[in-house]
């Protein structure tokens, strides 16, 4: 009986021994299932580590359990929060201000960081193996410039855009002219205005010219931000009535901004922003010079050729010219080497995604042919997000001098919608790595809104900013026939608060992309 | 309205090829009640939270058009 009681009780513990690992490996197998039943291990590569990869890599790595990889391939070793770069190119902020680290951020995180250059994409593996892979060039002191392939199951092209000042002789930094597009070029810009202040304190007169370096160009806003700031640090340093500033942009009119325009409800009107943008430049009295494809620039002068076909030229001091964007001039090959780099990319270099490519005349542009998913047609483990993916066609109406030269503001695809295109890809990536039934998430551009603040000063009480948002950025006409958009969204004003904002953003977004305590409640 | 005009900069070297350049004269300019406005703090705070509750509307529509 004893015995029987004690090898009972040793059942009994037996029992309960087992249930309780039943119940632990129960715990466990639904955690795994809720994880998707990640069991095999995945490796989502993004190549790209600016608003929208990211963004990306970010969310993956929260909705993805530690037994996948989450790889960030980038050049740079910092990750840049681009719209504070206008101040930093007017002395009024560091580097370090807009700018910080990525390795300790990505380390902390669970993310591998490759410091390095992505070349090529082999989506179909090599004669080997059939498993995926990018090359990758890497620096090291030791090896020197050396190639690595990373195998991958899911691939998020976010490269951004190749600043390609090569397309205007005498554009860009180390030339004839400066830009905010880095931190670096931004510095340089600032030192630049600054000298320039230091003189007419001293009597001279300067002229400034701000806007796009090609009849091809995006970033209008930036452009256009750049120039109301440092009209206004012109006032604040007192040489206002030194200065001439003038706006030469390829846009149709003032206010394009590389999405057609819009009307925004304000005031009691239903105003263009063309008038809007124009407003702003006469209270300031920046002058302006539109339609213009900027062909040529020596020291000091710019040439540019007008939408009527005539060439003119400008004198300055200094330049502010945003290059053109073109896709970072990756490669793809196929299983038996072969380039496929058509395929997979346009003749832009941006990739193709699920958008609608044909071509066709603007009155037949629809909402409906721009990208919901991101996927690469042929490879559906590869997305594209951010600037990377390939607009099916601009947004504004295109325009060609006489010559043949196409001049107009094409699509922007800058902040807002690049972290909302790549939170997106993330999350369809997450849902495919763990096994869940769902359609691909989608983030239209005609079904995304943007707020674009631009803002001059950066103290609290002396700047003012125009504030716009729009919505939706694509116009989509059979939804809103009259406008294209809904005007219920789609607003503009000027003041203190629009500054505020900005102030607020420039803090709160470098706070999430330091992936700080409670960076998801963050929108994009 | 051509820029020689206006042209108080080096005109010495200034080319005689210069294109016309919009100096903005005709457009709309704000009045003195708008720009007080603009920085009249008690109704900027407002704006402030307008704007931002505009913004947040905005994430909220997309949102639910992409679910």
């Amino acid at each position: 009986m004893k015995h029987s009681q004690t090898t009972w009780q040793l059942d009994s513990f037996g029992n309960y021994a087992s249930i309780a690992a039943a119940l632990v490996w129960f715990g466990w197998a639904q955690g795994r299932a809720r994880c998707g039943g990640q069991n095999k291990m995945a490796q989502v590569v993004v190549l790209g580590a600016g608003i929208a990869g990211h963004t990306a890599a970010s969310y993956l790595r929260t909705w993805l359990d530690k037994t996948h990889e989450v790889v960030v391939v980038s050049p740079q070793s910092n990750y840049n929060w681009v719209p504070s770069n206008i101040w930093l190119g007017l002395g009024l902020m560091t580097e370090e201000q807009v700018a910080f680290p990525l390795a300790p951020v990505y380390s902390k995180a669970g993310i591998r960081f490759e410091q390095a250059r992505a070349v090529a994409i082999h989506p179909e593996g090599s004669a080997g193996s059939p498993a995926p892979y990018v090359v990758v060039e890497r620096k090291t002191p030791e090896r020197g410039v050396e190639r690595i392939s990373i195998p991958y199951d899911y691939l998020i092209n976010a490269t951004g855009p190749k600043l390609n000042f090569e397309a205007t002789e005498g554009l860009g930094p180390g030339k004839h002219t400066v830009s905010v597009c880095t931190p670096d070029h931004a510095a340089e810009a600032a030192k630049e205005f600054l000298a320039l202040v230091g003189r007419m304190k001293k009597g001279d007169r300067c002229r400034f010219v701000v806007g796009t370096g090609h009849g091809q160009c995006t970033c209008q806003g930036a452009a256009f931000e750049y120039v109301v700031n440092l009209e206004f640090e012109l006032r604040q340093h007192g040489v206002r009535d030194k200065a001439e500033v003038i706006f030469l942009t390829n846009e149709y009119e003032l206010g394009d901004f590389g999405m057609d325009g819009a009307f925004i409800r304000r005031n009691g009107y239903i105003t263009p922003t063309n008038i809007f943008t124009e407003s702003v430049l006469a209270e300031r009295d920046i002058w302006s010079i539109t339609r213009a494809h900027v062909r040529k620039i020596e020291k000091g002068r710019v040439f540019y050729e007008n939408l009527e076909g005539e060439e003119h030229e400008l004198t300055f001091d200094m330049a502010m010219l945003l290059p053109p964007f073109a896709g970072v001039g990756l490669q793809a090959f196929d299983r038996a080497g072969e380039e496929i780099t058509a395929k997979l990319f346009a003749p832009n270099g941006f990739m193709k995604v699920d958008a609608d490519y044909a071509q066709k005349p603007y009155e037949q542009w629809k909402a409906a042919d721009w990208p919901r998913t991101y996927q690469c047609p042929t490879y559906p483990n590869i997305f594209a997000a951010g600037i990377a993916f390939a607009p099916p066609h601009p947004i504004s109406r295109p325009h060609t001098s006489p010559k043949g030269t196409p001049i107009f503001a094409t699509a922007p695809r800058t902040g807002m919608p690049s972290a909302t295109i790549g939170r997106v890809v993330a999350r369809s990536i997450a849902d495919k790595v763990t096994g869940k039934k769902a359609p691909l998430h989608a983030a239209s551009m005609a079904e995304l809104g943007a707020a674009c603040v631009a803002s001059s000063g950066s103290s609290l009480l002396k700047g003012t900013a125009a504030s716009m948002t729009v919505f939706p950025i694509v116009p989509d006409y059979e939804r809103y026939p009259k406008y294209g958009r809904d005007l219920k969204y789609t607003t503009g004003e000027i003041g203190l608060a629009g500054h505020w904002i900005k102030v607020i953003l420039h803090y709160m977004f470098l706070y999430k992309a330091r992936l700080h305590l409670g960076w998801r409640a963050i929108p994009e | 309205m051509k820029l020689q005009q206006f042209d108080r900069h080096k005109s010495g070297k200034e080319s005689a090829t210069v294109g016309e350049i919009n100096t903005n004269v005709y457009a709309t300019q704000p009045t003195l009640f708008t720009l007080f406005m603009r920085t009249f703090l008690p109704w900027q705070i407002w704006r402030f939270f307008s704007i931002n509750l505009k913004m947040m509307l905005l994430i909220g529509r997309e949102k639910h058009l992409h679910k």
